[in-house]
């Protein structure tokens, strides 16, 4: 009944002028474009069968919607380099550059309501209301940089750099930024004094470096929207309350790691400590609508918050613990930490909401879960009702729910994330490949179990169970809507996110088929979920609507990921 | 050679930059206009009729929203975010009718909206001249019309309410949270804005504004002294058109034969009155609610009544009651009563006056916003009762009034 189609075009091609005008110096101009031209159909064609029947309604009347959306990334690219040596151990390289970058978005809608009969498809063929949008989005940058590199026998690295941009969406209050950087890398293996064998190579590095995020198209900028006015007449209505103040967010970041090989590179570890500050922090917040603008997404405000500071660690380990003969074994580790805390907001603010239940709030992650939390309730048996409802006081203690204030609940990113995959070759030819994953440390809120518990006939268990469940779970249950901490529920999850199997066609074969080489292979994708997510999926996405977005950990009767099957062919010539 | 090749690469550059470069940071604003651009003297009536064209649209969604609230419509939908309407629970934490556009049934962020758009030209108009816009006098009334409008609507929907406004600089100055009456007040100054300077459209648009102001205010006698100065055809309307799904008559686009939407209560199909006209669709929505559809708002382009002169002895009647003189008001609601081919009637007393009153109000003005205030000025109750079971889930509850919304309280410095 349902048909979505989608068709993408997209081409990329750049142009690459070099000149090498003496020995010494180089420069380039790079000419890059990247197009995409997008259309998505959703078309439910009029089923006569089906109107009369309530599941369906006026649905089985029919719908078309097209939507196009063009995307064009222009950028030029200008690089210097001028290198010499300075003494037989010290080498220098020094480069400036200038970039341009253009974006122009575009999105034509349109969409119709009620064919008069079935086979009808346009939207020009539609009875019933239409609906139409157009926008265009379009952002420049210019930035210019400078760079030093200062190297001394091709083992220690250090540079320092200067980057200036400027940016269209920049607010009227600010102008050109700059940001610094600084690294220094050291191949500690290649020094006389290393003795270590099995450490085939050791790499230190430490860099620290600022960069920037430039706010999104016209966010500075107070604005209004053409709408038809009374009687179709012009008019216009409140969109963007806009910044004045809006300017670009800055990142500090150091970088401490380190990449070594092992045993000639069958095994190799890549570590890096990052902790990155970032003041001006661009968030998105919601006002209050009595200042007559839309509070939310398209309208809503965004600020720069006085700083965020994110830290953790990513780790890559990678061996192969078994290689004899025609079969070798490799396996890759990979795992990341993020500790993300709010450090201030505007001055004298501790908190902005972001959404149905979402504060950014200073000490907390952005984007946070914050909701009123029951700690204790009981079960009256004779009444069917949950009791002696207590929640969190925000003090370590508790009170009564209906002066309860908002506690924190959760993350709404994961702070712990990692995969790990082995990969079994036989002969050469027949390649095994498995991968797991998994995230942790974050909470999505379940709204299927929400409607399925409190709407739609109130069907979920817990309404007809009640003992079988922990009475501060009944207790939301009950609550009509007021109490939805149990509905903001861990969303771990390990998955088996792929098993595939790759076999190349004997040589003779791909010659038989005119090839130089042939494959086959067998892909099997979400395969299992190790979750005690109480929704459908922990990766689902519910987005649309007043609660769009939510970061993303919004769930409401939407597809989980689904199980795939896919078998390739691959012929090169 | 080389000579040759560094002379094209310069020269590549350089057309690259006078071509990218130039103006090279300003870009395409193709949907929205900057403000700083729009609020000049040249644009005034575009100005204003932004103002009523989020009012229209706003007042579309309110009278959806008070018919759900109260006994006029039924939800049918599957759309659980809605329900909070139909079952009269809503949470202040609840977003469907804190921050929703028009179109889709938000009340609090597009009433304000309106009231901000008015005041926002209100603003901008006092500070320009006469010379600048000529026709300066007459776009204050209309817009303080239509603020007091706004301003009426959020004070009969909502608990309590925030009214933020602009200061002298035209900065923000976020109001605190104050009761309905307050707004009430605003409201009849705004009107009285109106009709200091306005035409005889606009005057008589803020009378009966002014009038239901009062009324809402428990001021019966100055609601009479607007009320008997309009005339009894005067009609003011909250237009709509086919042309988009904004300028749509809302009711319509909630109930007709291609919305399956809402149904009828029980006590309007069986009041058999032309004034409250509706049909039955013969099936019922998939929540199990026999659908039937109002025939009053035939069209997307069918206008809704905002104010009128029938509204101005309807309320010209409730003055009368309210003032101990309820005899007086009897011949208004037979004149109604006439319509609707119910028979004259003569109230022995003040109580039956006024239930005469509320049930000639509830069909004449059916499906226009007015309903659910008027359950609060006459002490009545809408079915189903509280406690009832309703067929989408969930059991009724008995709010007439829409709290003050988180997002508002949340994000306004005012509140701790």
């Amino acid at each position: 009944m349902y048909h979505f189609t989608q068709d993408l075009d997209r081409f990329t091609g750049s142009v690459q002028l070099q000149h090498h005008p003496v020995k010494w110096f180089t420069h380039r101009v790079t000419f890059g474009v990247d197009r995409t031209r997008e259309v998505n159909t959703l078309y439910q064609p009029r089923i006569d069968s089906l109107v009369a029947n309530p599941t369906f309604g006026s649905d089985a009347l029919g719908f078309i919607s097209i939507e196009n959306h063009n995307v064009d990334y222009t950028t030029v690219d200008y690089a210097a380099t001028a290198a010499f040596d300075l003494s037989p151990t010290l080498h220098s390289s020094s480069s400036a550059g200038l970039q341009f970058y253009h974006t122009l978005g575009d999105t034509v809608y349109a969409d119709g309501l009620f064919f008069p009969a079935p086979g009808l498809s346009a939207i020009s063929a539609t009875t019933g209301p239409r609906s139409n949008s157009n926008g265009t989005e379009e952002t420049k940058s210019i930035g210019a940089y400078g760079q030093e590199q200062i190297s001394w026998r091709d083992r220690l690295f250090l540079t320092a750099g200067l980057r200036s941009d400027n940016h269209s969406t920049f607010g009227a209050n600010f102008n050109r930024v700059y940001y610094p950087k600084f690294s220094a890398s050291w191949i500690m293996s290649e020094e006389p004094f290393w003795k270590y064998r099995f450490v085939s190579q050791l790499r230190l590095r430490a860099a620290y470096g600022e960069s920037g995020r430039a706010p999104p198209q016209n966010a500075a900028v107070r604005s209004d929207q053409p709408v038809t006015g009374p009687n179709d007449v012009d008019a216009v209505t409140p969109l963007f309350i806009g910044n004045p103040d809006l300017g670009p967010e800055r990142g500090k970041e150091i970088e401490l790691g380190f990449d070594a090989g092992l045993w000639n590179d069958r095994a190799g570890i890549e570590f890096t400590y990052y902790r990155k500050k970032t003041v001006d922090e661009i968030l998105l917040r919601e006002v209050a609508p009595s200042i007559g603008f839309p509070p939310v997404p398209p309208g809503g405000q965004y600020f720069n918050a006085g700083a965020v500071l994110n830290q953790g660690i990513e780790l890559l380990a990678r061996a192969r613990p078994y290689d004899k003969g025609p079969v070798s074994v490799d396996m890759t580790l990979n795992l990341g930490t993020n500790s993300n805390k709010i450090l201030s907001l505007s001055p004298g603010v501790t908190f902005v909401t972001a959404g149905t239940n979402l504060q950014h709030r200073v000490g907390y992650p952005v984007g946070s879960w914050f909701t009123k939390k029951v700690v204790s309730a009981e079960f009256d048996s004779t009444t069917g009702q949950a009791i002696n409802i207590m929640c969190d006081d925000g003090k370590g203690g508790a009170m009564a729910c209906a002066n309860a204030p908002v506690v924190y609940i959760g993350r709404t990113t994961p702070s712990f994330e990692g995969g790990f995959s082995t990969t079994l070759t036989l002969w050469n030819r027949l390649r095994v490949y498995g991968l797991l994953d998994f995230k942790t440390g974050y909470r999505k809120l379940d709204g299927t179990t929400r409607v399925r518990c409190t709407f739609f006939g109130q069907v979920c268990r817990e309404n007809f169970f009640p003992l079988e469940f922990d009475p501060k779970r009944i207790a939301g249950v009950q609550s009509n809507r007021s109490l939805v901490d149990f509905l903001i529920a861990d969303a771990k999850f390990m998955k088996l996110r792929e098993v595939s199997v790759v076999y190349t066609l004997p040589d003779a074969w791909a010659t038989a088929l005119r090839t130089s080489q042939a494959t086959v292979s067998l892909a099997g994708r979400n395969l299992h979920t190790w979750t005690g997510y109480t929704g459908l999926d922990p990766e689902a996405m519910f987005l649309g609507g007043s609660r769009g977005g939510n970061f993303s950990q919004w769930e409401q009767a939407d597809l989980p990921q689904l199980t795939q099957w896919i078998v390739t062919v691959n012929l090169a010539f | 050679m080389r000579h040759t090749a560094m002379v094209v690469l310069v020269g590549l550059v350089a057309a690259a930059g006078c071509d990218l470069f130039n103006n090279a940071l300003e870009v395409q604003s193709t949907s929205t206009i900057p403000a700083a651009g729009l609020e000049v003297p040249g644009n005034a009536g575009l100005l204003v009729n932004g103002a009523i064209g989020d009012f229209e649209c706003a007042a579309g969604a309110y009278a959806v929203m008070s018919g759900l609230i109260t006994d006029e419509l039924i939800d049918a939908t599957q759309t659980a975010d809605r329900y909070p309407y139909e079952l009269r629970t809503m949470l202040s934490s609840d977003r469907r009718y804190a921050v929703n556009d028009c179109v889709a049934l938000g009340v609090y962020t597009p009433l304000q909206t309106a009231r901000f758009s008015a005041a926002n030209v209100l603003s901008l108009l006092n500070g320009w001249t006469v010379a600048q816009v000529p026709a300066r006098d007459s776009l204050i009334a209309t817009a303080s019309a239509y603020e007091g409008y706004s301003l009426v609507l959020l004070g009969e929907g909502f608990c309590t309410m925030v009214v933020s406004g602009l200061d002298a600089n035209r900065q923000i100055v976020y109001g605190g949270e104050i009761s309905r009456d307050s707004v009430f007040k605003l409201a009849v100054v705004a009107f009285s804005d109106a009709i200091a300077g306005g035409n005889a459209d606009i005057v008589n648009m803020a009378r009966v504004g002014r009038a239901r102001a009062y009324l809402d205010l428990g001021q019966p006698a100055l609601a009479r002294a607007d009320a008997q100065l309009v005339p009894a055809a005067y009609l003011k309307v909250v237009s709509a058109s086919g042309i988009n799904s904004r300028r749509n008559n809302r009711v319509w686009q909630e109930n007709s034969a291609t919305s399956d939407n809402t149904s009828l209560d029980a006590v309007y199909r069986a009041m058999a009155d032309p004034r409250v006209p509706f049909a039955d669709k013969g099936k019922n929505s998939v929540t199990g609610i026999h659908l039937y559809r109002q025939l009053k708002d035939t069209s997307a382009g069918t206008s809704i009544r905002l104010a009128s002169g029938d509204e101005a002895r309807l309320i010209n009647a409730e003055a009368y009651i309210r003032m101990g003189t309820f005899g007086a008001a009897d011949s208004i609601i037979n004149s109604f009563r006439a319509r609707g081919g119910q028979g004259a009637i003569t109230s022995p007393d003040s109580a039956t006056a006024s239930d005469s009153l509320f049930d000639q109000r509830r069909r004449e003005l059916f499906l226009e916003g007015q309903h659910l205030f008027d359950l609060v000025r006459f002490g009545k109750t809408p079915g189903p009762a509280a406690g009832t079971p309703y067929a989408g889930g969930g059991v009724y509850g008995s709010q007439l009034c829409l709290p003050l919304p988180d997002v508002e309280k949340q994000n306004n410095p005012n509140f701790p």
